[in-house]
């Protein structure tokens, strides 16, 4: 493994990392309407500053007879604010390598303020 | 029995991380819904207020509450209890049997919501209604007390701030059964006594006092309800243009939109007239003045229901390390920074020519916080809008450079008597940016605000602070050059409705700092018959 302490071998393992954290993203999905359930000790800079931050982080089996999983978190009748998915590398390869009968779900969630009507 | 949540704390920050500020016990108060009227879930929180008022005086504690903490200065902060009040957040119709007989208002124009409903919220409600808030922020995450607490003002030339459009206050000043009263003005009444005794308030109707209150900066008690006039749905027009500096300016200084060198041709009537515009706001690099100002002007249309939907379908968001890193290198190399702004120009102001129309709540959407931030606003008379804004282009390029862009809007002048939108039209006067620390090489902010107001003093621009924004707020004298007597005026009315102790027990740092936190045993005048008016009955 001498090899991979030159500057091109370090080069190409920089390249590699790159290319491995490209493949991890996430994506957020808002609701133009309503306000978000609040929390006043969250405090974190960007998008979920002040917002009570729902985390579901989990993997899933499948049978040989289910194709899908849904997860049904509540959040109560006014219904989800935001909704934040990530596909991670890792991720893709479990779901790759079981013939797609692992699943990992990472979401991140946001619900409605609740109405006072 | 309203929700509480308490929270043992040392520390606490707002929404644009301008502390941490230190704190001892939060409290999160939250409405009980298993009470079915809401009216009686409304009284309900009202109780468990005061409850919480009468638990800090038996542990000899002040207690203030706050919403969405989005002031940037430490008005809404205080060191030993705070109450969250944003999940308060009851909205209700006005029904014509709730009028007062005198009153100017139709019911089917009056609204009635609960301190922590959002602007969002409010806009939402209305617009399920056929109404519309007259004006608001830049904008929509201010909770209603908050808001008019400090003056939230927006950009609108004919409608004011949001605290204009208020005609009734519910406030709670104490823990006893007499301590929740209803205040309008005595000119201007709105809602009957009738009304006032279902919310469990004394009505008190006082132009002074109510004019006092309604930028109180908290130190009024807490207020638990808010009536607003709403107005008919209408659509906001918004055209995004250049404009060069000498007649964008000649405009601010004249608002005479109709003699301007620049016109919209879609805006200019057969007869050469032009409509007059809700909404003028120039954006200014101040690194590069002499560039056509980007501007951005709206037109207030009936309402239709065929047009595009104005809020973007994809919203990008930049690294959140960019800001504390142009903020750290800033410090260090203050010479690059008017490269910095020129390449961020993209990210801080409009896209020009671009031409969008939607709803007062559409146009001014969402925003979401991506790093600390600093805002400083100065009220001056339009007037004198070309001379300041040229003291404080020459004071940032002299002092500075600092990590900012300068703005300026026109909103028509407030009743309140602490407003900072106080001339006839005030030219709101904004520099906006990232905070940095200060080293020898770099001027701290409050220093560059100081030397802004000497400046202003000096060629004799009357202006005043934004409340719920940074500044040297313990300028000596600053009250005094602000707003003259209006200060004592508001002294003596809140000295009017509040027991000295009260008065204590609702005083923040903020208060000590500005000199507005001193109390007055002995009124004369309007202030005496104002508490003449509040002990009666109390």
């Amino acid at each position: 493994m001498a090899h991979t302490k030159t500057p091109a071998g370090m080069a190409l393992m920089a390249l590699a990392f790159a290319a491995i954290q490209s493949c991890s993203y996430s994506i957020k999905v808002a609701n133009q309407s309503g306000t978000a359930q609040p929390d006043p000790m969250n405090r974190e800079m960007g998008f979920y500053n002040g917002k009570e931050v729902k985390v579901i982080d989990t993997v899933v089996n499948l049978s040989l007879l289910q194709n899908g999983a849904m997860v049904i978190p509540d959040c109560g009748r006014c219904g989800f604010h935001s909704v934040e998915y990530k596909i991670t590398f890792g991720a893709m390869l479990r779901n790759t390598f079981t013939f797609g009968k692992r699943k990992s779900i990472k979401v991140k969630y946001v619900c409605t303020k609740t109405l006072n009507q | 029995m309203a929700n509480i949540k308490i929270t043992h704390t040392t520390q606490w920050d707002n929404f644009h991380f301008n502390g941490p500020f230190p704190l001892k016990t939060h409290y999160d108060i939250d409405t009980n819904r298993n009470i079915r009227t809401l009216i009686n879930r409304f009284n309900d929180s009202a109780a468990e207020i005061q409850k919480l008022i009468q638990d800090s005086l038996d542990c000899n504690e002040r207690l203030r509450a706050y919403g969405s903490a989005w002031s940037l200065s430490n008005v809404a902060q205080q060191g030993d209890r705070m109450l969250y009040n944003a999940r308060l957040n009851i909205q209700q119709e006005i029904k014509d049997e709730q009028l007062h007989e005198l009153t100017p208002h139709l019911s089917e124009n009056l609204f009635f919501f609960q301190c922590g409903t959002t602007v969002k919220e409010i806009t939402e409600y209305l617009f399920d209604k056929g109404k519309s808030l007259k004006a608001c922020g830049a904008s929509n995450g201010q909770t209603i007390a908050g808001a008019i607490s400090t003056g939230v003002h927006g950009a609108s030339i004919n409608e004011g701030s949001i605290q204009d459009c208020v005609v009734g206050l519910q406030i709670i000043i104490g823990p006893g059964p007499g301590d929740i009263v209803y205040l309008e003005r005595e000119t201007e009444p709105a809602l009957n006594d009738e009304f006032a005794v279902s919310i469990n308030a004394r009505p008190i109707r006082h132009d002074g006092l109510f004019n006092a209150a309604l930028v109180g900066l908290g130190a009024f008690g807490i207020i638990h309800g808010v009536v607003l006039e709403a107005e008919d749905l209408y659509l906001l027009k918004r055209y995004v243009k250049k404009i060069k500096p000498s007649e964008a300016l000649e405009i601010a200084a004249s608002m005479d939109f109709d003699n301007a060198a620049f016109r919209i041709l879609e805006e200019t009537n057969p007869d050469g007239t032009v409509t007059i515009p809700y909404h003028y706001k120039l954006y200014i690099n101040p690194y590069k003045a002499t560039e056509d100002f980007v501007t951005e002007i709206i037109y207030k249309k009936p309402y239709r229901s065929d047009y595009p939907d104005p809020v973007p379908f994809v919203k990008k968001a930049i690294f959140k390390d960019i800001p504390t890193w142009v903020s750290n290198f800033a410090a260090k190399h203050k010479k690059l920074i008017p490269k910095i702004l020129d390449a961020l120009k993209s990210e801080a102001f409009p896209e020009v020519d671009e031409t969008i129309e939607g709803t007062l709540g559409e146009i001014f959407w969402d925003t979401s916080q991506s790093s600390a931030a600093f805002g400083c606003a100065f009220g001056i008379d339009n007037k004198d809008s070309t001379k300041a804004l040229k003291l404080f282009i020459e004071l940032m390029n002299e002092k500075g450079p600092i990590p900012g862009i300068l703005s300026m809007r026109f909103v028509k002048q407030s009743a309140a008597t602490l407003a900072f939108t106080k001339f006839p039209v005030t030219c709101v006067l904004e520099v906006d940016g990232i905070p940095w620390k200060a080293n020898q090489d770099m001027i701290s902010l409050d220093d560059f605000l100081t030397e802004v107001i000497k400046s202003f003093t000096a060629n004799h621009i009357g202006f005043a602070l934004h409340w719920g924004k940074n500044a040297p707020w313990g300028f000596p004298g600053l009250i005094d050059t602000m707003f003259g007597d209006k200060d004592d005026e508001w002294k003596d009315m809140r000295s009017a409705l509040l027991t000295k102790q009260m008065a204590d027990m609702f005083s923040n740092d903020f208060l000590n700092t500005i000199k507005l936190a001193d109390y007055r045993t002995q009124l004369t005048g309007d202030a005496l018959a104002a508490r003449t008016l509040v002990t009666a009955n109390g």
